[in-house]
């Protein structure tokens, strides 16, 4: 019968998972968050449709006005609007974060003996399907716009850049995620953060028509750093200190947010 | 070394929410390989009480082991040896049956192939082999509840939690579950269940704790608990109303107690020893009373419950004001 027990004198009991099993339940747990994607198609409708729609509306609303014409503004908007888009999805990640936890199915996580953050860890990690959904999107969009890449493989370094800063960046709405008490909140106050952080870049203006006290801003924010390092990738083929800086900046992103967001959600569970 | 006498021992747990004790001083012991059930009313501390021990939630004061592993320092050990199954199905409603019970396989250290016949397997013991592939949206009450408990046994945990299994089920699937549950003891589980259900109580546990306020207000066999507040009640139906206080004068000559009349026509009596029910007939008939019914009636879990938690005073004082 498979519902007999397993006795105890057969059991080796173990107090902690390992790296190991950290990194093999992050897996499974990511391959959960795969399943519900292909269940629920719907839950990438933010990344397919703001690629698209962003990336018609800026370049014709600014083209001519920021850079003369269409083509020569491509070079400049697509990274950024890549780098908004990919923000704004990793907002989505806490949100749906919380609506999981909210869900019964987490109190089970819980009572197993799987690694702590492992539930957490893999939703984060199925997430980068939806960055990489959004980025090949965007490329797609620019290419059929004119976008003229000067090299394949800087544009997909950028591309990977861009999803594995997002995945680091959306550690952040995950911590947001597991302290909040509902996923609108979640979403408000994350909004108020990504808005200031992806409009006052130099994602859709070059920096030096802005005020002084702006540009100090714009010129210190990291998503700063990921545009112009995506930029230098996409049209020079290039690796420069923008693309060094945004590697440390998610570095400390992850030093500050996985142990803040682990111990949260370890309090809560 | 660690002492696996008993599936749960716990002393003077404690769980505060704000001001509300919601847990205040539960002890409980549980032997291995029995049904053990903890009964009380809604807001008891039942649920609260299992997620201490299941490791949900961290106790604000006294200990508890499971199989002789202390429920704070060796949560991780505690979880390798229980399933928890609980009020709301904890499964993932988004995905089939087959893909729930294959993630969570995976997630207890199974191989995909191993867990996919584990899958298997619990599909057909649990019934649910032609749903197996329907997401769960679709799925009944007692759908969903059987396949959290094949979740919850995917691992053959050795010490089962079950929190209401069977609370918002009709009586036919209620009945499955039941059948269920005796049967996972067969196969060497211990099991720790709440229910707000004497009846399930009374049917399914071997020992029962009743649980009120955060507290435990008794704790014994169903047997034993019964037995607690007393006593049969002999009731006598008389042939002749107008004779109600000469029986109660000849049950107080014979028995030595008060006789009561709930209602016209019968009179009731608590009764010790159900032995001096001869003595008290003769008695009856040699003061020419006559009966047209006789019976002695055993205490339901209902009485001791509503005894035990203080619900019969409301009970006694809604009857008064109906009269």
């Amino acid at each position: 019968m498979t519902t007999a027990v397993i006795p105890l004198e057969q059991r080796k009991l173990k107090n902690r998972a390992g790296f190991g099993q950290t990194i093999h339940d992050s897996f499974v747990m990511a391959k959960r968050g795969l399943i519900k994607v292909r269940r629920n198609p719907e839950q990438l409708f933010d990344v397919v449709i703001q690629p698209i729609l962003f990336t018609l509306m800026f370049t014709y609303l600014f083209g001519g006005a920021i850079a003369g014409s269409i083509a020569s503004y491509l070079p400049i908007i697509i990274p950024g609007i890549l780098v908004q888009t990919i923000i704004t999805a990793s907002v989505v990640t806490g949100v749906q974060l919380r609506e999981d936890m909210d869900k019964g199915v987490f109190d089970r996580f819980k009572s197993l003996p799987i690694a702590r953050i492992a539930p957490l860890a893999g939703a984060l990690m199925a997430d980068t399907i939806r960055y990489a959904i959004a980025t090949v999107l965007t490329f797609t969009m620019g290419i059929i716009m004119g976008l003229r890449p000067e090299s394949i493989i800087g544009m997909v370094a950028g591309g990977l850049l861009v999803v594995a800063f997002a995945w680091c960046f959306s550690w952040i709405f995950a911590f947001f995620g597991v302290v909040a008490r509902t996923a609108s909140s979640v979403q408000g106050f994350s909004l108020i953060i990504l808005f200031p952080l992806t409009f006052l870049s130099n994602a859709f203006v070059p920096v030096n028509t802005l005020p002084n006290w702006l540009q100090v801003f714009t010129n210190i924010n990291p998503i700063s750093h990921l545009i112009t390092a995506v930029r230098d990738l996409v049209n020079h083929g290039a690796i420069g200190a923008d693309f060094w800086l945004s590697i440390v900046g998610a570095l400390v992103i992850l030093a500050v947010f996985i142990p803040l967001t682990a111990r949260a959600y370890m309090r809560k569970a | 070394m660690a002492n696996t006498t008993y599936a749960i021992e716990a002393r003077g747990l404690i769980k505060t929410f704000g001001d509300n004790k919601a847990v205040d001083g539960i002890d409980l012991v549980v032997p291995r390989g029995m049904i053990y059930g903890v009964l009380g009313p809604n807001g008891a501390g039942k649920t609260t009480t299992i997620n201490m021990l299941a490791t949900l939630m961290a106790p604000d004061g006294g200990s508890a082991t499971i199989f002789g592993h202390d429920i704070t320092h060796e949560a991780h050990a505690v979880r390798q040896l229980i399933g928890v199954t609980g009020q709301y199905a904890s499964v993932d409603e988004k995905m089939s049956a087959v893909e729930n019970l294959m993630i969570f396989g995976q997630l207890l250290g199974l191989s995909r192939s191993e867990a996919r016949t584990k899958a298997d397997e619990l599909l057909i013991e649990f019934g649910l082999t032609e749903a197996a592939r329907r997401p769960l949206a679709k799925f009944s009450g007692g759908m969903r509840r059987r396949l959290d408990l094949a979740v919850s046994l995917i691992a053959q945990p050795p010490l089962i939690f079950l929190d209401e299994p069977t609370t918002g089920l009709d009586p036919r699937t209620r009945n499955q579950m039941w059948a269920t549950i005796r049967r996972l003891v067969k196969g060497g589980s211990s099991i720790l269940l709440t229910t707000q259900y004497l009846e399930e109580a009374d049917q399914l546990a071997d020992r029962i704790a009743v649980i009120d306020k955060g507290k435990v207000v008794a704790e014994g066999t169903p047997d034993e608990l019964k037995k607690s507040i007393g006593v049969a009640t002999l009731q006598l139906h008389l042939s002749d109303e107008t004779q109600i206080e000469a029986t109660t004068a000849v049950i107080k000559k014979v028995l030595k107690i008060d006789a009561q009349s709930p209602q016209p026509g019968v009179v009731t009596a608590p009764m010790a020893d159900p032995d001096t029910i001869t003595d008290l007939l003769v008695a009856l008939r040699e003061q020419h009373i006559r009966l047209d019914e006789v019976s002695v009636q055993k205490p339901t879990l209902d009485e001791v419950f509503f005894a035990l938690t203080g619900k019969t005073k409301a009970k006694k004082v809604s009857k008064g004001d109906q009269k």
